[in-house]
């Protein structure tokens, strides 16, 4: 595979102004905080690139949009499956902030969303790879997941202690180096089943070592589950 | 090239290949009444003739353990195709798999007692709930240990499992793949597409103009993907494919189906095909009002007046949602193997007259067959069959 530079990359902020990088009122109202989270940092992240319309938008969520996926399903088992709204539902597809991100920079082009929990980042991120090899120079690629109130009482029964925050991280891809790259992603192979980690990861959890990384402007292997490249930061 | 060397399916029509040919041979429907889970719904749905306790039966599972549909489908699906392909060392055997259900067929399970109080509900129902679950459980089943993922963009999950398995392979990172997608019918989706109005009371009628909506279906199916020297049998060739975004509207198609038509334009130029060279379309056809307007729209504004054969098999089966795509996939190569065309089940007035959809199973030249998968969230996938 050739190598692929990353042109931006961001964290979501509570800080951000919502009402510009998302303009319609409507949309806002209707976007869970999970659906808020990933547009916002995915439309970020393409400003930040100065990318209006990315040839890829590739979208990854270990847990998906909880927060619907539970409200419809506490008002289906409280009404007896009767008089039931079908926004939540319909919020509840885990393919809803890639096609809300399209919907809203009117991208018709290659849209994906993988959803395999803590690995779901790194099938995004190898996609992404794989989309410049097919000859998409700019690609979005990020990953949201949220830490609701009922997955932190779920994990606690479990016994599980989550040590990571819950959020969404967005990378710009491009094919050709820019004046704006970060760094540059080389030497990709994949990584079979048996070598991957048992133990409990938050599914963001690689994505954001991904942007520290970035961040901190560290060269590294990274061995994701998985997935194995070399990140040079520039 | 790369080419399907092996296939499984369970699905309404029955476990494994040859039931579910039979069944689109004799023209034989599989929607019933849903009578695996309880629900208020009165609704005809294309549900597997069998129970949970019984899918695991076959599949040398202990009964008393907890294990999702959405997985017993799949690990039944594609241990039939690694099998058909007679792949032996799974080593380095990768695995794209769709679903949109996941565990969630037992997720209420833990919920309705979650509910009341927070400290109940049986954890072992709610452990499944993540998609990576399904993943795993096929994966493990199968002794596949090579790279593992799951894709879910709704309706047209599998097919985009499909193309991602042949990318892998184009592009030298996988030699084999086994790709395709498990969806089980649960009360969430049920009740979802209820919410939404756009399910059929009685057996759905695809293309036709007085239809009222879609039947759900539950099904698996998967393909294992090989270049063509590695391939011990070869149905067909994957020669094209091409995923495209609507990007209109959550959950409806422009009316022209735009993101429909670029899927499809994008499968004929990657095929390096002319659109007259397409035999069949096995259309998405859900037999909802948007969906089939739209996709005869853009079928129309690739073919004008030069239609091929096309037909929507949702009337067998009923959309089997993040699986459709591979069981179209299957029922594609399926033509091209047997040199059929399936029937279109439902359709007595067509929306258009002049390019009615096949009536009825028939025998004919199939070369090149086109599968179209569309969903929510403006996904369009087209993928195109070429016969070897």
């Amino acid at each position: 595979m050739n190598p692929v530079y990353i042109s931006a990359a961001t964290s979501y902020s509570d800080e951000w102004d919502l009402k510009t990088l998302i303009p319609d009122a409507n949309m806002r109202r209707r976007m869970s905080r999970l659906v808020k989270m990933g547009v916002a940092s995915g439309l970020q992240c393409l400003a930040e690139a100065g990318i209006g319309s990315p040839d890829a938008i590739i979208t990854a969520s270990g847990y998906g949009c909880l927060t619907d996926s539970e409200k419809f399903l506490t008002t289906l088992i409280a009404n007896k499956e009767q008089l039931l709204n079908p926004t939540p539902f319909i919020q509840s597809t885990f393919n809803t902030i890639g096609s809300q991100i399209a919907i809203l920079t009117k991208c018709k082009r290659y849209n994906m969303t993988y959803v395999d929990g803590a690995e779901s980042f790194t099938s995004a991120l190898l996609d992404a790879m794989l989309s410049v090899g097919d000859g998409a120079k700019t690609v979005l690629v990020g990953i949201t997941d949220e830490l609701t109130p009922t997955l932190t009482d779920i994990l606690k029964r479990m016994r599980i202690s989550v040590a990571t925050t819950d959020g969404a991280y967005f990378f710009a891809l491009t094919s050709e180096k820019t004046d704006s790259a970060k760094a540059v992603i080389s030497n990709v192979e994949l990584i079979g089943r048996q070598c991957a980690k048992n133990s409990y990861t938050f599914p963001t959890a690689e994505a954001q070592q991904l942007f520290q990384l970035i961040e901190n402007k560290t060269n590294s292997t990274c061995k994701f589950d998985k997935l194995k490249f070399d990140l040079q930061c520039l | 090239m790369v080419v399907i060397s092996g296939m499984g399916i369970v699905s309404a029509l029955g476990i494994g290949l040859q039931d579910n040919l039979q069944s689109l041979e004799a023209e034989r429907v599989g929607l019933r009444k849903i009578q695996n889970f309880a629900t208020i719904h009165d609704v005809p749905a294309g549900e597997l003739p069998l129970d949970n306790r019984e899918l695991k039966r076959r599949l040398g599972i202990n009964e008393a353990k907890v294990v999702s549909r959405t997985s017993l489908l799949g690990m039944l699906a594609a241990e039939e195709a690694l099998a058909d392909a007679g792949v032996g060392d799974r080593s380095r055997v990768a695995l794209i798999t769709a679903t949109t259900v996941g565990g969630m067929d037992l997720t209420p399970v833990f919920f309705a007692d979650f509910m009341a109080d927070r400290t109940k509900g049986r954890l072992r129902y709610v452990r499944q709930h993540d998609c990576s679950n399904s993943t795993n459980a096929i994966a493990d089943y199968c002794h596949i240990d090579g790279f593992t993922t799951a894709i879910s963009t709704a309706c047209s999950s599998a097919a985009n499992a499909i193309m991602t398995g042949c990318r892998l392979i184009e592009q030298g990172l996988a030699d084999c793949v086994v790709a395709g997608g498990t969806d089980a019918l649960c009360v969430y989706t049920l009740n979802g597409f209820k919410s939404l109005m756009i399910l059929d009371s009685d057996r759905c009628r695809p293309f036709d103009a007085n239809r009222k909506g879609l039947n759900l279906g539950e099904a698996a199916a998967y393909v294992v993907l090989q270049r063509a020297t590695d391939a011990h049998k070869q149905y067909c060739a994957v020669a094209g494919y091409a995923n495209a975004n609507d990007a209109f509207h959550q959950t409806a198609m422009t009316a022209e189906g735009q993101g429909a038509s670029e899927a499809m334009l994008g499968a004929l130029r990657q095929a390096n095909l002319q659109p007259a060279d397409i035999d069949y379309i096995n259309a998405h056809g859900t037999g909802t009002p948007n969906n089939d307007a739209s996709e005869l729209a853009a079928m129309q504004s690739v073919w004008a007046d030069k239609m091929p054969k096309y037909s929507s098999t949702k009337g067998f089966t009923g959309h089997t949602l993040a699986a459709a795509g591979s069981v179209e996939a299957v029922f594609a190569a399926l033509a091209i193997e047997h040199q059929t065309v399936w029937a279109n089940i439902g359709c007595e007035t067509p929306i258009s007259q002049q390019f009615a959809p096949v009536a009825h199973t028939a025998k004919c030249a199939v070369r090149n067959v086109m599968s179209n998968s569309f969903g929510f969230g403006g996904n369009c996938t087209s993928l195109v069959f070429s016969k070897i």
